[in-house]
């Protein structure tokens, strides 16, 4: 059924939000209108400040609303490692861990030549400046284990080569309490590439 | 174009589709490059996430007689070739040719046969460039604009060592004087000849295979660029 033309203009926005289809945004729509305006007042307050203001960090290209953002601020962080990721939430996920102490710098995607994703668009020749202005000694090269990521560290790798900083990936494999039984092929194989040796 | 059933396929591309899903591109050992639809790939516990990346083998099954198939399984049927650096770039540059170039849901069993054989050839050791030109070059005739290397199609009159070449897309190769000056692009008769037998072994040959293959292709591609060309460019030299 439909709605008056702005109710149906709010569900139809709605879906704009991940994981969000006709009958959520029916529900969503109608919680706010029925039960609260008030709420609905400060959601759309927020998201169009939010969209108007947050911008990219210049130095790591985070998602930030000041210039340069609060982790590449702090003084608490160990200037000498840099750790290159693919997407803001990367970050979160690295920072949740509580075991890293250096900075980021989130490149936004991948490599990716058949959607014209190049180095432009992922800011390398930034990631390169960064790397020669600063006091960075190494780079931790943490893309995602995708084709495309490890297409992206090999270029990234290639493009520093004539820079004096030490460059390490990520390693991966075999997850965490996994049972080889159940890891897939692709795992395997390259938990297996990726062995270390233990004496 | 219909089901495809334990198909043996390769991913050209992948790229995340709504919330959980991904649309895919593959290269199919009979119906060449389909578009699948893979529900719920993204999901953090599918199985079919790791099947669903670039040069691994595998063997699929999806249903639909549309321009998009769904995909209902998919499995690895084999190791991925080694490849890394250098080797990772150059294939996804195949997959961008072949992304570009081939019509959707035409068979092309040899090219299938011939992409197979580049992948499993691409890392071996001096055989990077050889492998890639080979491939483009079989590209271009199965998709029938195969150059003619050892004559001239408009004359008939058979390709000379010695002598030098300007090429044209339509008309093919014609003898130039080479000079130096010419405003034209010349090849060198032995290069080609070299070419024509895919003898790769002198750095001459591999030089003018690369230029005149690029030339053979550029009409094919138009105007829009191949954006996996730009990352084999050498790394910046910094000044200290
Ligand atoms: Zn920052």
């Amino acid at each position: 059924m439909h709605f008056s033309p702005l109710i149906d203009q709010l569900m139809d926005s709605l879906r704009c939000l991940p994981g969000v289809g006709p009958k959520t945004a029916q529900r969503m729509a109608l919680h706010l209108l029925e039960r609260d305006r008030v709420g609905a007042e400060r959601l759309a307050q927020a998201m169009l400040k939010a969209v108007e203001l947050v911008g990219h960090c210049e130095k790591c290209r985070n998602l930030s609303e000041s210039p340069i953002c609060r982790l590449c601020e702090s003084s608490h962080r160990d200037e000498s490692l840099l750790c290159v990721v693919e997407m803001p939430a990367d970050v979160l996920a690295i920072e949740q861990t509580g075991s890293y102490r250096g900075h980021y710098f989130v490149l936004m995607g991948h490599l990716s030549p058949i959607e014209g994703i190049g180095p432009e668009q992922l800011g390398i020749a930034q990631l390169l400046s960064r790397v020669r202005n600063s006091a960075v000694e190494e780079i931790i090269i943490a893309t995602n284990p995708t084709v495309e990521g490890e297409a992206t560290a090999h270029y990234i790798v290639e493009q520093m080569r004539a820079l004096p900083v030490k460059v390490s990936r990520i390693a991966h494999g075999v997850p965490l309490g996994g049972e080889l039984e159940y890891v897939d092929g692709g795992t395997l194989v390259h938990a297996l590439s990726g062995r270390r040796s233990l004496r | 174009m219909s089901a495809l059933i334990s198909e043996p396929a390769y991913l050209l591309h992948g790229r995340p589709y709504r919330e959980t899903s991904i649309l895919a591109e593959f290269f199919t050992s009979t119906q060449g490059r389909v578009a699948i639809l893979a529900r719920g790939a993204r999901r953090p516990k599918s199985r079919q996430k790791a099947a669903l990346q670039p040069f691994y083998p595998v063997v699929l099954s999806a249903t639909g007689r549309s321009s998009l198939k769904t995909l209902q399984q998919i499995d690895l049927c084999g190791m991925a070739p080694p490849l890394a650096g250098a080797c990772l770039i150059s294939g996804l540059y195949l997959n961008e040719l072949l992304q570009r170039l081939l019509p959707e849901g035409e068979p092309h069993p040899r090219m299938y046969t011939v992409y197979e054989w580049a992948l499993t050839h691409l890392s071996e050791p001096g055989e990077l460039e050889p492998v890639l030109r080979r491939f483009e070059k079989e590209l271009l005739s199965e998709l029938g604009f195969a150059v003619v290397l050892d004559y001239c199609v408009a004359s008939g009159e058979p390709v000379l060592a010695e002598a030098w070449y300007a090429y044209h897309p339509e008309y093919g190769l014609r003898p130039v004087v080479a000079d130096g000056r010419g405003t034209q692009r010349s090849y060198p008769g032995a290069a080609l000849l070299a070419m024509a037998q895919d003898d790769y072994s002198a750095s001459l040959t591999r030089k003018v295979a690369k230029v005149l293959l690029r030339e053979a292709l550029a009409p094919l591609l138009g105007d829009r660029p191949l954006h996996s060309r730009s990352l084999f460019l050498p790394p910046p030299v910094f000044s200290s």
